[in-house]
């Protein structure tokens, strides 16, 4: 844990830049002659979304390294991944809304690839629900892995939903099957540079959270120390 | 062609508002929780 508190200023800081960098290649890119200025939407869009999954794999991962090997660290990077998904996945939903107004003319409809992204939401509020309920720490982080490890089902379905049915979403505009982007060659670098910048930014997000649950762990275990000397 | 400023600077709106709250919520209390870990290890 004293890395995660050596790399998170340089890492806030590089974030920060990338962040600016990226956003001015947002808004110099070309307008798309359909969507016109609404593309914009999407350069927050989809990378909000590949972040929501790659914090679920993180949250997913860490679950079982806890469940097999007991280890802390794993723990509190789960706990830290979780808020940090749920934010992605809520911005995901809210700029598909915002998107999908002037586009498609509804804010929503029951899409698989919108229903399994709102699923994933669900998890998400969930597992954080769980860990809080439950007083013992031992058996919140025992419940909330199991659940998280049960929930990872609902990854391959949003990533094959556009494939699998036939969808009001698009198929995926990088990473789909052919391998190839989906999208013209102006539009792609300010997606690349805000992928990029999101990257950073979940990266950044969970070594914050993780340091903040690692803080409030030590003040409880030190809490508990006290109750057992005063007894 | 129709003007979506309003859609795209809503986008963005959110996203600043809900990841830049975050940030400064969990620094703040990362913060308060260092500041008491080192009042009670050194009182």
């Amino acid at each position: 844990m004293n890395f995660l508190a050596r790399i998170q200023r340089p890492l806030g800081i590089i974030t920060l830049l990338a962040l600016g960098a990226s956003t001015w290649m947002v808004f110099n890119a070309p307008l798309d002659f359909q969507q016109g200025n609404s593309v914009r939407i999407l350069y927050a869009h989809v990378p909000s979304a590949k972040m929501a999954l790659f914090c679920y794999i993180l949250l997913t991962l860490s679950s079982i390294v806890y469940l097999w090997k007991k280890n802390e660290t794993a723990d509190i990077l789960a706990e830290a991944a979780a808020p940090v998904g749920a934010a992605f996945t809520a911005v995901t939903l809210a700029s598909g809304a915002i998107w999908g107004k002037p586009m498609w003319g509804t804010w929503w409809a029951w899409d698989a690839r919108l229903t399994s992204m709102l699923v994933l939401l669900i998890l998400y509020m969930g597992i954080m629900a769980l860990r809080n309920a439950l007083d013992e720490p031992l058996k919140a982080a025992r419940a909330t892995a199991v659940l998280a490890i049960i929930g990872a089902v609902d990854l391959p379905i949003i990533h094959y939903s556009v494939v699998w049915w036939r969808t009001l979403h698009q198929p995926a505009s990088f990473g789909g099957s052919s391998g190839n982007p989906s999208i013209t060659g102006d539009l792609l670098p300010p997606l690349l540079a805000m992928a990029i910048s999101f990257i950073l930014l979940g990266g950044y997000l969970v070594v914050l959270k993780a340091r903040e649950v690692e803080a409030h762990r030590q003040l409880e275990q030190l809490d508990v120390e006290r109750m057992e000397e005063d007894d | 062609m129709i003007d979506y400023t309003p859609f795209v600077v809503a986008v963005y709106g959110i996203t600043v508002v809900i990841y830049g709250l975050l940030t400064l919520k969990w620094q703040r209390s990362l913060k308060r929780a260092q500041q008491q870990l080192s009042e009670q290890e050194n009182p």
